[in-house]
């Protein structure tokens, strides 16, 4: 089992019906679907393009090692402004503190997973409608 | 003739490139010579315009000799800067100095900022006067940009990559035919441009819309354009430029703060011309005109090939480049 | 190049409109076009196949299934008709030697051979697929007089369809090109596409079937309503298909809210194409990179 970081990896089963639709390109065979795991660090780059958007992130584990990790997200930037989630260029910067559940990548080892959920800074930043849903519910005044 | 002619240009392309393993045409002397039609452009066009035929004064005079009515605002055709690839007269005033120094922005090109002089350094152009060679140090009529090309080999022009070229560049073009076709849409509610060499398009809006906000639109290769007419000139201002692009083959950069203007009109049947203006405040200490760029019209049977006409698919292929790529880099010495 | 993944947002097929845009108009029903020989416009996919045709697997139907690592029950009823072309040798041999990333062969992509992966061009007919999801599902259309102009916003690409009455030219004098030479012309409403001349490393879908140098392929588009196209195309190619291989019947559906959208223009941009796969697909292990 691969260890990450000083918080503990939370592998969670996830029941199927995680992928429902239209499998995307070469996405859903290259990673665990139904596995994820939990990851915090330090954002080093995002790249909000194509093919899909990427953030990149600096793990340390307790002694100190860094590893660095990537994360690919499903939609690209279009969709993302079209489902009114509030994505744009400056959403993730270099510095920021990432927490995200990402689907593992299929190769024992590697550093590189499918984005879930992601919160940036402690917020969640919607990856979905769904998400976006609850992101508004937040901002709306009690 | 013309067909075949088109053909031996492509094929041309790719032996004289593979053959090529100095990328740089030294032969300047014989160019300064030939050149010299003096005096200064519109805006300064400065020291090319003393280049030669890329004088400014000279792309404003018509060599055209058709004098029927026509459409000022009809820019629908096919266009070519150098008519003789198929079997026309010369256009004098068609091409910009060349081969050398080649299709580029051209104009007089403005003091850089700090980072647009880092970022112009970190470019380095296959094409134009190599580094430090005798004519480089000597043609000091010339920018820098057109006097320190390497080996393609140890350069990093994304062209070689097959990356996109960018609007400015595919305007100013890199070298041919320069060949591409206008297309006004049916509604007029927008004019598509189609350029030969990467099969590249572009859409002008004419639609009265504003250029977007561009944290909401990534920066991409050619920019949003949008456009009005002023008279009989089509102005068209774009902005949201990808800044991996180079503004031409010379690798002066552009930002994604930049805006591009350009002025097009058809001065005579047969010509098109523009100028593009450039403001990029974050590398650039003043706006920048490129020099006048003319194109000729092309009738659809003089660009055929086998009967077939229209612009020829020249893409650049990866799979294709990269083979290419290999031969290149192994004449030039890199190990593989 | 990678598809979009659209999963739990296949909800979101109502586009909000760009700011840039004109405010998207009410939903009624399409009546007849106001002319059934304009074809302008954008289209997107509403039918279920991603492929060529109706191949087993071409809707991504046993997707999950495979990902998941369970064998699909491919006899299960899922409510689509299917049917396979029937090859030649050298077309079997040619369909074996491509490893797709999608439908029943689906290899992860650093592991297979799909041309995309390179940037290479689609080609045609793999460009009138739709095979990416969402708002890309699809292409639009330039008509004027004398050529029809085909946009994949996916990839930036075009083909250009002459229907100035030319006549395609000889496959001897030809060179192939990776979208082929296209004529067309009217019969009553229906837009009949012939074309030639294709560069045989294009796939015809993303499933990896083949096509030869030598396939000559009609594509009959129709539109059905103001707001729905059809496309069915036949591919008659001996050396690798034994008999004519027609495509499903493909419809679209008009995109009107982006209609007049400013162009997205997702190059395949291969330092970027390369980047990725080198730092995420092909899984790049825990280094550090400076």
């Amino acid at each position: 089992m691969h260890r990450v970081g000083r918080v503990s990896a939370l592998i969670a089963l996830i029941a199927a019906a995680v992928v429902p639709v239209a499998a995307h390109h070469g996405t859903s065979i290259t990673y665990e679907v139904n596995k994820t795991i939990t990851l915090t660090g330090v954002v080093s780059e995002f790249v909000y393009g194509y093919p899909h958007p990427q953030v990149y992130f600096d793990v340390t584990d307790e002694s100190g090692k860094v590893q660095r990790w990537g994360s690919e997200f499903g939609p690209t930037p279009l969709m993302m402004r079209n489902m009114n989630v509030g994505w744009s260029r400056t959403t993730i910067k270099p510095g920021d503190k990432i927490t995200i559940t990402c689907a593992l990548h299929k190769t024992p080892g590697a550093t590189a997973c499918l984005a879930r959920e992601i919160h940036i800074n402690g917020a969640l930043v919607a990856l979905n409608g769904d998400q976006a849903k609850q992101v508004a519910a937040v901002a709306r005044p009690q | 003739m013309a067909n075949t002619t088109r053909r031996r240009q492509i094929a041309t392309r790719l032996v004289t490139a593979a053959a090529l393993t100095i990328a740089v045409v030294a032969t300047s002397g014989q160019h300064v010579g030939a050149q010299g039609r003096g005096g200064q452009g519109a805006q300064g066009g400065g020291l090319l315009g003393r280049v030669g035929r890329g004088n400014p004064e000279d792309a404003l005079k018509s060599s055209d000799a058709d004098k029927r009515p026509y459409n000022k605002k009809d820019f629908n055709g096919l266009w070519a800067r150098n008519p003789q690839a198929y079997g026309l007269s010369p256009c004098p005033e068609c091409g910009d100095p060349g081969p050398w120094p080649g299709y580029g922005y051209h104009g007089t090109p403005p003091p850089r900022t700090p980072e647009g002089e880092k970022r112009f350094q970190a470019n380095k152009p296959g094409r134009g006067l190599e580094l430090d060679s005798e004519d480089a140090k000597r043609r000091t009529d010339l920018d820098i940009g057109m006097r320190r090309a390497v080996l393609p080999a140890f350069g990093n022009d994304p062209e070689g990559r097959c990356e996109p070229l960018g609007l400015a560049r595919l305007i100013a073009f890199s070298g041919g035919g320069a060949t591409m076709e206008m297309t006004h849409s049916q509604a007029n509610d927008r004019i598509l441009q189609r350029f030969e060499w990467t099969w590249d398009n572009r859409e002008i809006w004419l639609d009265g819309r504003r250029i977007p906000n561009i944290d909401d639109y990534l920066p991409r290769y050619n920019g949003y354009s949008t456009a009005r007419w002023d008279g009989d000139t089509l102005v068209v201002t774009s902005a949201g430029f990808d800044d991996r692009q180079w503004l031409d083959q010379y690798g002066y950069p552009i930002s994604e703060k930049a805006v591009l203007e350009e002025r097009w009109e058809r001065p005579s049947p047969n010509r098109l011309r523009v100028q593009m203006t450039l403001t990029d405040p974050a590398l650039y200490t003043a706006p920048w005109k490129s020099s006048v760029k003319v194109w000729t019209l092309i009738p659809k049977e003089k660009m055929s090939v086998s009967g077939w006409s229209g612009i020829l698919e020249d893409r650049c292929v990866p799979s294709d480049e990269s083979l290419f790529n290999q031969f290149r880099d192994h004449a030039a010495g890199l190990k593989k | 190049m990678k598809a979009t993944a659209l999963l739990a947002l296949a909800c979101l097929c109502t586009v909000a409109a760009h700011a840039q845009n004109p405010p998207a108009t009410a939903r009624r029903p399409a009546g007849a076009p106001a002319n059934p020989r304009d074809l302008s416009g954008k289209w997107l996919r509403t039918t279920p196949f991603q492929t060529y045709s109706n191949v087993k697997g071409g809707a991504n139907e046993f997707q999950n299934d495979i990902v998941a690592g369970r064998k699909p029950d491919l006899n299960r009823d899922t409510g689509l008709k299917y049917s396979e072309p029937v090859f030649t040798s050298a077309g079997k041999a040619a369909f074996d030697h491509n490893i797709p990333s999608y439908g029943l062969r689906i290899t992860a992509p650093k592991d297979g051979n799909d041309p995309q992966g390179n940037c290479d061009p689609w080609g045609v007919p793999r460009m009138l697929n739709g095979q990416v999801a969402g708002p890309h599902a699809g292409w639009s259309i330039l008509q004027t007089a004398g050529k029809f102009i085909q946009f994949s916003g996916w990839h930036h690409d075009y083909r250009e369809v002459w229907t100035d009455g030319r006549k395609l030219p000889s496959l001897d004098e030809a060179e192939p090109r990776w979208n082929g030479y296209s004529v067309g012309h009217w019969e009553a409403n229906t837009l009949v596409i012939e074309s030639v001349g294709f560069d045989d490393r294009t796939w015809l879908d993303h499933n990896g079937y083949p096509h030869s140098d030598q396939m000559r392929l009609t594509e009959r588009y129709r539109l059905v309503d103001a707001d729905t196209l059809e496309l069915t195309m036949t591919i008659v190619d001996p050396e690798y298909y034994a008999q004519p291989f027609e495509s499903d019947v493909k419809r679209f559906r008009r995109d009107r809210e982006n209609e007049k959208a400013f162009d997205e223009q997702i190059y395949c941009v291969p330092s970027e194409e390369q980047r990725f796969n080198r730092l995420i697909r092909d899984a790049g292990v825990g280094k550090v990179e400076k």
